[in-house]
């Protein structure tokens, strides 16, 4: 995920056009739909591919932003993640909504999901293809690099992209194994 | 003021970058490696320690020890990064250089993505960066 902007001159020459980074996307899963033949086997490799992004975020996020407090709970993840993480990487605002299983699951609304800007899913993948699983899946990858074990998968509803979010465990820091400290 | 020597560990413990600018004396571990393994796991211990001792709930953060002779300033990430710099005890601005320091090692190596960042930090870049703030920094002379 790459930051996009949408203003056509006068770009930073960091950022890139957001139809490019959409275009891109597109076609990417386009290719992988017709790799794999199965889009449940491509749901399942963008959410891999999120997960190792994530993984890098989390630092990326970390270095950049100096003073985000360390989350205890999931109130705080969901804040962090709809007004930091999210603005910051896709450009978009994101909501969060749909508290359920005492408070350890939510959903991150996603208005204007950059990636499905172009895109209207097909009636025969719609059932099989998350569409934008690899933004779950930098989630999840990002959530674990923290130490926060979660699920996520992403949702395409007709005007929004739903990101539900369950937080299963808290990992414990894991020292070598073997050595006795 | 001097800037003596740094420890860059991952989050296996595995100590995936060392660099001394200023080391006279050594510290008779003949195996390096030996001493990266007990460099990390004093930290790990003091953290623990310093979180069991505590008289108060919450948790603690270790900044750093310091001798006669020297500082040790430690930060780790909440990623599971830990890193340490040894410098003359009365050093200033060194949390804010690690800062810096993380900040290098996010853009050059995290951000390069044929690198295996569970490996240890061959990328030049980071260390040629690595050495310009050190060098630049008002604690180095």
């Amino acid at each position: 995920m790459s930051k996009t902007t949408k203003t056509g001159s006068l770009v930073d020459a960091k950022k890139m056009s957001a139809e490019l980074f959409t275009l891109t996307y597109g076609a990417f899963v386009t290719q992988m739909l017709k790799d794999y033949e199965d889009p449940q086997v491509v749901t399942a490799k963008l959410d891999k591919i999120g997960f190792d992004m994530g993984t890098v975020l989390a630092d990326d996020f970390l270095a950049k932003s100096a003073n985000v407090p360390r989350c205890q709970d999931c109130k705080q993840i969901a804040e962090v993640l709809s007004k930091l993480a999210i603005p910051n990487y896709l450009g978009v605002p994101a909501t969060v909504s749909n508290w359920s299983s005492g408070d350890r699951e939510f959903s991150l609304i996603i208005e204007s999901n950059p990636l499905t800007e172009l895109v209207e899913i097909p009636d025969h993948l719609k059932a099989t293809l998350n569409y934008s699983q690899v933004i779950a899946g930098a989630i999840r990858g990002a959530l674990e690099a923290l130490h926060f074990k979660v699920y996520a998968v992403a949702v395409e509803n007709a005007s929004n992209t739903e990101i539900r979010i369950k937080l299963d465990s808290i990992l414990k820091d894991s020292l070598p194994a073997g050595e006795d400290y | 003021m001097t800037i003596y020597n740094f420890y860059f560990f991952n989050r296996n413990g595995k100590c995936i970058y060392y660099k001394e600018w200023k080391r006279e004396k050594h510290s008779g571990i003949s195996d390096r490696t030996e001493e990266f393994k007990l460099m990390f796991g004093m930290l790990s211990s003091l953290c623990s320690f310093a979180e069991r001792l505590s008289t108060k709930e919450g948790q603690q953060v270790v900044r750093h020890f310091r001798t006669s002779s020297y500082k040790l300033t430690y930060i780790d990430t909440p990623t599971g990064l830990r890193m340490a710099l040894n410098t003359d005890p009365y050093a200033a601005g060194i949390p804010e250089l690690m800062k810096q320091i993380y900040r290098i090692y996010v853009d050059t190596v995290l951000r390069n993505p044929l690198l295996d960042t569970s490996e240890k930090i061959e990328s030049e870049l980071f260390a040629s960066r690595l050495d310009q703030v050190i060098i630049h920094h008002s604690a180095y002379a």
